[in-house]
């Protein structure tokens, strides 16, 4: 299924760092195996497959090629595209395969199969209307040309898993029979199709199996990481460990002569390369290259000090109000009561499985790079702009990831330093591995952020006045400034939206305020599996608790009558309670914590059930998460992204980033917590869907996940969790 | 190695058996496995017939994939020694990272293989304009563990 695999490779299928580490060791075990390919199985399929139209190739043996212009790094997104293309064709399931698009003949074909971006949860959402209308397109075409060779009206074939079929005379053929010539007729116009209603959906909806699972089980699936290309160098790499912080000189004398190394290469004015045959070689050397930095003038930062300058922001008069409802400082000036919490979280890394890696192979009129990118066009046009090729001279084959989750997105800081290593060396493929040191240092992390949470209630007990200030760090001050309009960044305020349609605030209140002042860092930023609506999720969700508590009520009581104009955010929460059963009894020294959010379009809530010991150990024994994501695709894959969510979120409870010296001080596995089998819970996933709307899967639910732990660690031990990591409020996940 | 793990470090994305038991090849001298049976997840099965194999596809455990050799390579070694494992020996065992997060799976992937009976895998509720039905994802025994507790 990869088409990024090229004639000539050689693909290593063992376990590679064991060879690499023979190799190093000149151990005589020879476990390669390199396995000579002709020509990749997609070229293969695509040479005796027949395009009906963009989204749909057929096989005379009546294999229907769906075409996916997004990328699989897990969340499912393959099998949901296929299972939507083959809802309208009306194929046969069992004979379904894929091809990706690559960059290049997009954009050869004036972008025909659309954006290729896979990130904000966006994957089917975006794209669910025209990849039916491509399926539909085809099936319409395969029809014509059958009706054209019986010489038949079309009105009288019916079609169902890829035959043909005419009830009269009893004569049927296949997709493979008539795909060449329902090639040559004119597609019909995509708009005037009509799709299927979600009522008759046979494979829309059902939990079919992952197409990519087969192959990795049995270690077939290629990672970018896993290439081997014949004579390719290996590339290790150090970016100054200050950001911002240059690049002064490194004495390349000092490593020239050592085990397998080529050379050393500056690779911008703040990073050094070494290069050498195995990537262990070039580590080892690159360790022992003397490389004097000039660290510049955040060599002193630390978190402390980034701490102090996000406080600044939580009184000041600096910030913007997205929503400014009633008078907030009169409101909870007159309340009956009023409660006044700080929360604070702090940076926290991608650490995506596969590092950050890139092979680059550049010629006088070729430029070729294999990569993970959740963005193969950003790709392609980092590429262009760093090898000087134009756009038509150049290729990105990209590969299924080892995880994404927004890392691997717009910056594409890993093609410029390919591409500049491999500079160095013509017409020689190169690849560049980041350690996992590299990777946590020189990532893109969540920003950090605080917040300061006023409420005040009225003497029944409801909210009459809530004062959100965030303080933080923003991505697109960092990414994209054109997106900060006269100084107003919304963006930092995702999930507490007025604007229905993505990520709306949940709640009615008559004294509302929530606004944003920006605190930037010399940290680079970006987005993170359920960018901002985390962090604000967490803000929200907890200090509702604590307003509910001072309210006297119970959570879920206390929110509901906040949320009638909002159904949907309701519907979900009411679902999700009911199946988590709120109110009912629970186990000794049991307590439920729940949450509600929106975010990537989908309505989500949680309830989690969590113990704490006197020691501060928290045991979360169960989670209940439930979506209103609209329409939903395939249940099961609904289900491991909500069950994935809820371990990526608990990754932030786990672990953050801190700084000293200007440097990031988590280097490792060792140091940066991941959350391990024993401390999942049992999970279980709610559907709750409204068919009204297409709403996100990968993200949304981490923004209630983190929050439903935390409030049900406020109701066993009576005191707020106001700070992450946990470890900063006592406490350790068991 | 340092680009999946390095020993202590390590997530174990690169284990390998040798002579039956788990390790994680980055930690491995070339001289500690001369001599010994290595054995890759390529070498668990080459069709992947092996019943850890059969029952990750049953369950479809992976999402990226990356850490899932090595999370069968670890399945496949605590089933060696216990072939009835319970959830404390599953996660006293399994403690290679997912980034991913398919712990809930693999768990039900791992007592499916071992025939424990005590297979769960996602549970999922539909809650649709009314009509509640529970669907099973995965196969019929996902509703066992509907009401069940992590230990
Ligand atoms: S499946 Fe992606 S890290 Fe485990």
């Amino acid at each position: 299924m990869n088409t990024a695999i090229p004639r000539d490779a050689t693909v290593d299928l063992a376990r590679r760092h064991f060879i690499v580490r023979c190799a190093a060791a000149g151990g005589g075990l020879a476990l390669g195996l390199h396995l000579p390919l002709g020509a990749s199985t997609a070229e293969a399929a695509e040479a005796s497959a027949t395009e009906v139209d963009l989204w749909v190739a057929i096989r005379p043996d009546d294999t229907c090629v769906i075409r996916i212009a997004r990328v699989e790094m897990g969340q499912g997104t393959r099998t949901g595209l296929a299972q939507l293309v083959a809802e309208e064709l009306e194929c046969d399931w069992n004979k379904v395969t894929t091809e990706m698009i690559t960059a290049q003949r997009n954009y050869a074909r004036k972008r025909a199969w659309g954006n290729m971006v896979t990130a904000g949860s966006r994957g089917i959402r975006d794209s669910h209307d025209y990849v039916r209308r491509g399926g539909a397109a085809a099936r319409l075409m395969l029809l014509q040309a059958a009706a054209n060779e019986w010489q038949l009206p079309v009105a009288e074939l019916t079609v169902a898993n890829g035959v043909i079929r005419h009830q009269a005379s009893g004569r049927s053929t296949s997709f493979g029979k008539v795909a060449a010539a329902a090639a040559k007729l004119t597609p019909p116009d995509p708009k005037t199709i009509k799709l299927k209603s979600p009522r008759d959906w046979k494979l829309i909806t059902k939990p079919v199996k992952r197409l990519d699972t087969a192959d990795k089980v049995v270690g077939k699936q290629i990672y970018a990481i896993d290439l081997k290309l014949p004579d390719m160098l290996n590339a290790a790499i150090k970016d100054c460990p200050v950001f911002g912080g240059k690049l002064v000189s490194f004495d390349e004398t000092k490593v020239k002569s050592m085990r397998g190394v080529r050379g050393a290469v500056r690779v911008n004015d703040s990073t050094v390369a070494v290069v050498a045959d195995t990537w262990w070689h070039a580590q080892k050397a690159l360790d022992a290259l003397p490389v004097v930095w000039d660290e510049g003038e955040h060599a002193k930062v630390s978190s402390a000090s980034i701490a102090a300058h996000l406080k600044t922001g939580l009184a000041s008069d600096d910030a913007f109000a997205d929503t400014l409802v009633g008078d907030t400082t009169k409101a909870i000036g007159a309340a009956a009561k009023k409660v006044e919490a700080v929360y604070a979280v702090p940076f926290v890394a991608h650490a995506c499985m596969e590092p950050m890696n890139c092979m680059v192979k550049l010629s006088t009129d070729k430029a070729e790079i294999w990569l993970p990118t959740q963005n193969a066009e950003a790709s392609l046009a980092a590429l262009s702009s760093a090898s000087g090729l134009p756009l038509e001279k150049c290729e990105v084959h990209s590969m299924d990831l080892g995880g994404g989750f927004g890392r691997r997105i717009g910056v594409q800081d890993v093609v410029r330093q390919g591409v500049a290593i491999a500079k160095a060396f013509p017409g020689v493929p190169v690849k560049l591995t980041w350690s996992r040191e590299e990777d946590l240092m020189h990532d893109f992390y969540r920003p950090i952020a605080q917040a300061r949470m006023e409420a005040g209630v009225d003497d029944q007990g409801s909210l009459v006045a809530l004062h959100v200030r965030v303080s933080g760090q923003s991505i697109n001050a960092f990414a994209n400034p054109a997106a900060i309009k006269d100084g107003k960044d919304v963006r930092q305020l995702q999930g507490l939206w007025k604007q229905p349609g993505d990520a709306q605030f949940g709640y009615t209140v008559p004294n509302l305020r929530i606004e944003y002042a920006m605190r930037n860092t010399h940290l680079p930023v970006g987005p993170w599996r359920g960018v901002n609506c985390n962090q604000n999720g967490i803000f929200l969700e907890c200090f509702m608790d604590e307003a509910a508590k001072l309210a006297g009520k119970d959570p879920l009581a206390f929110r509901r009558p906040l949320m009638d104009r909002h159904p949907k955010h309701l519907g979900v929460l009411n679902a999700t309670a009911e199946k988590a059963g709120w109110g009912k009894p629970l186990p000794r020294g049991v307590f439920r914590g729940i949450a509600q959010f929106m975010g990537y379009a989908s309505y989500v809530a949680a309830v989690a059930e969590v113990s704490v010991s006197a020691k501060g150990e928290v045991k979360v024994h169960r989670m209940v998460l439930g979506t209103n994501c609209g329409h939903f695709v395939n249940t099961a894959t609904v289900a491991a992204q909500v069950e994935g969510s809820v371990a990526y979120g608990f990754d932030s409870l786990l672990t953050g980033i801190t700084v000293q010296n200007g440097r990031v001080v988590e280097q490792n596995f060792d140091r940066y917590g991941i959350a391990r089998m024993a401390q999942m819970p049992t999970i279980e996933t709610v559907i709750a869907p409204t068919h009204d709307f297409w709403g996100g899967v990968g993200e949304p639910t981490i923004c209630v996940a983190v929050p439903a732990v935390l409030n049900a660690i406020f109701a066993a031990t009576g005191k707020p969790v106001r700070t992450l990591p946990l470890a900063l409020s006592g406490l350790t996940l068991i | 190695m340092g680009m999946r793990s390095r020993n202590e470090k390590c997530f174990g994305a690169c284990s390998v058996h040798i002579d039956g038991e788990v390790m994680r090849s980055c930690s491995i001298p070339v001289a500690f496995a001369a001599g010994k049976r290595v054995v890759t997840i390529e070498g668990l099965s080459r069709d992947g017939s092996h019943p850890v194999q059969k029952a990750w596809r049953e369950y479809d455990v992976p999402q990226c994939g990356y850490c899932q050799s090595g999370q069968i390579m670890a399945a496949a070694a605590l089933l060696r020694k216990k072939p009835k494992p319970s959830d404390a020996d599953i996660d006293e065992a399994m403690t290679n990272i997912c980034r991913c997060g398919t712990y809930q799976r693999i768990r039900a992937a791992i007592h499916a293989a071992a025939g424990t009976g005590k297979a769960g895998g996602s549970v999922i509720h539909v809650v649709d304009a009314g009509a509640d039905s529970v669907v099973a994802a995965i196969d019929d025994r996902a509703q066992a563990s509907a009401s069940g507790r992590s230990a």
